[in-house]
């Protein structure tokens, strides 16, 4: 009798175990909340707290620049978030978003490539990547997921920065908008856990011949200067790519646009190291957890930035 | 007998639900010995609290941070080999590790490749690149003494950056050690 | 793609807001003088909707590349087409046609 008693108990308790066992996100929800907490914090009221959060920025800039009371939500459009003067260019900017045409360019890749539509029979996919592949171990980047599909076919891969790539991400990028899709990275494993945390680490270690993390310039340094460039915020960073920036369309429209991994290569020279490749497991792992990080936000890609 | 019995299943059970304590300690993305790194990827998982460790969870001698930079890469010193030499060496870990410096169009191993070209031709100056492997038309030529003090320092600081990154990046981290 | 105008016309409460962005290098005589090319800029823009002029302006070497205008103008005219062409200092011109939504 005692012995039935105390079988069924353990294996209550193992049961209970394994239910408990599968909040492998527990820190990761820890950690984006607290980044939320921390940006709604910072932008509460700059003037006021500028002693913590703004202490190199002038009496003008926290009066007459830098906006107050930002939620959640708000933090998707970059430093326009912020930024009173950027704002008002980026809303100019928005009535005809030199993007349009590449989406709808995108939009033709996909319907003339039988392969890519049999990978991606949904092109609202954007909120979904990266993610954690169980059976392989690694993280799958939207921009390998692609290239995978179309090597597999035979084909040869294509340039993960720019061109034909981010074209056709953007289509992807404009319908999930269209569906009112939005940032949902999950992570349902122990190796998946330690990939986010490889990815953490990556963004928060200082690195280059200039010193710097991610972390320095767009979590402790968001809403704060680089000479004249206004600092975005990590919240949100993710959510509107592939993203059209000016300074890369400046020649050729067609080039103004650029993946997530175009982006962060760039900023690793930016800290002065040789940067590492777009496909390496470092990049994935960086954006796996850059992408947790704009969990529950809506994805507005692609988008306008400097 | 039927009391031992019993005995062992509640100790059993105990074990168990002290083993599933959510996720802390014993998981797999807890961190038992405290060293900072989940215990999946800590090699070496009994390690004395406070011992600074590598990305592995295991000791670092800390043969790079007790590097003394100035008096290694100085030219006058070691003569010019010796600095190149060293500077060829640790960088071969940088760039393994992934953490090779890249400044204003050039990588280390390209400083380093200017350097020996100029040592093999009997060279004075060292021509810097620009991000397209050309002659840079804006950067000036330097001497060879000032390209290799500079690979070797760049070396040397990439590793020590990166071994010092690991016992305190987490300080910048809301949520897991950041105070503001 | 090519150098399509992008047109984008919309009619609220009997008012027709257009957006065009004309796809044209501008080029200032400046520019040319430093790139070693040829001056050419659009000199003139008209939005016409049922053969009436809603919109018209001279333009010069002062707008940068791919111009962009707004403008409005009464009527109801949804369902319309809203024919948009430029002329360019080299005597080139080009007509896009877009439905008043």
């Amino acid at each position: 009798m005692l012995l039935k008693i105390a079988k069924t108990t353990a294996i209550l308790a193992l049961t209970a175990c394994t239910l408990n066992a599968g909040e492998f996100n527990a820190q990761a929800e820890k950690d984006r909340l607290a980044l939320v907490d921390y940006m709604e914090a910072k932008f509460a009221d700059p003037l006021k707290n500028r002693y913590t959060f703004f202490p190199y920025s002038t009496d003008d800039e926290l009066k007459n620049n830098i906006a107050s009371g930002l939620k959640h939500q708000d933090f998707a459009i970059g430093n326009y978030a912020f930024s009173k003067q950027g704002k008002f260019s980026y809303d100019e900017i928005k009535e005809m978003p030199p993007y349009e045409e590449l989406v709808e360019e995108g939009e033709e890749i996909y319907n003339n490539n039988a392969v890519i539509k049999a990978c991606f029979p949904d092109p609202a996919i954007g909120g979904d990547y990266p993610y954690f592949d169980e059976s392989k171990k690694e993280v799958v980047t939207l921009t390998s997921a692609i290239n995978k599909c179309i090597t597999d076919a035979g084909e040869k891969k294509w340039n993960e920065k720019k061109g034909k790539m981010a074209i056709l991400q953007s289509y992807f990028a404009a319908a999930s908008m269209d569906a009112e899709k939005k940032v949902d990275i999950k992570i349902e494993s122990a190796e998946a856990a330690a990939a986010y945390e490889r990815g953490k680490e990556a963004y928060y270690t200082q690195r280059g011949y200039l010193k710097l993390s991610c972390a320095t310039c767009h979590v402790q340094g968001a809403g704060q200067r680089v000479r004249n460039e206004s600092l975005s915020q990590l919240l949100g960073h993710t959510t509107h790519f592939p993203v059209f920036r000016l300074k890369w369309g400046k020649d050729k429209v067609a080039n103004g646009l650029g993946t997530l991994e175009r982006r962060m290569t760039g900023c690793n020279k930016d800290q002065g190291e040789n940067p590492h490749k777009a496909n390496s497991k470092w990049m994935k792992e960086l954006l796996y957890f850059m992408a947790y990080m704009s969990n529950g936000m809506n994805i507005d890609g692609p988008d306008i930035r400097k | 007998m039927k009391k031992l019995y019993s005995i062992t299943i509640a100790a059993g059970l105990a074990l168990a639900l002290a083993g599933c304590a959510g996720n802390n300690a014993s998981t797999p993305s807890g961190d038992r010995d405290g060293d900072g790194i989940a215990n999946i990827s800590d090699q070496c998982p009994n390690t004395v609290l406070g011992t600074k460790v590598s990305k592995d969870g295991c000791k670092i001698y800390p043969t790079i941070l007790e590097l003394n930079e100035k008096e290694l890469c100085s030219v006058d010193k070691n003569g010019i080999e010796s600095v190149i030499a060293t500077a060829a060496k640790y960088n071969k870990t940088a760039k393994a590790h992934g953490v090779e410096f890249k400044r204003l169009g050039m990588t280390n191993t390209q400083y380093i490749d200017g350097v020996n070209k100029a040592l093999k031709t009997g060279g004075k100056m060292v021509v810097l690149l620009n991000k397209k492997g050309k002659p840079d038309k804006k950067l000036k030529p330097v001497t060879v003494k000032y390209a290799a003090e500079r690979a070797c320092k760049f070396a040397i600081s990439a590793l020590a950056q990166e071994a010092e990154g690991k016992t305190n990046w987490r300080l910048a981290v809301p949520g897991d050690g950041y105070k503001y | 793609m090519g150098n399509k105008s992008r047109i984008k016309a919309k009619e609220k409460k009997g008012v027709t807001t257009a957006k065009v962005m004309a796809k044209h290098p501008m080029m200032s005589y400046d520019e040319a003088k430093k790139k070693g090319k040829k001056a050419n800029f659009i000199t003139s823009m008209v939005a016409t909707v049922d053969g009436e002029t809603v919109y018209e302006a001279s333009t010069s070497q002062f707008l940068s590349k791919n111009p962009f205008v707004k403008f409005k103008f009464k009527g109801s005219n949804k369902g319309k087409k809203l024919v948009f062409t430029w002329t360019d200092l080299s005597g080139a011109t080009r007509t896009d046609k877009k439905k008043i939504k």
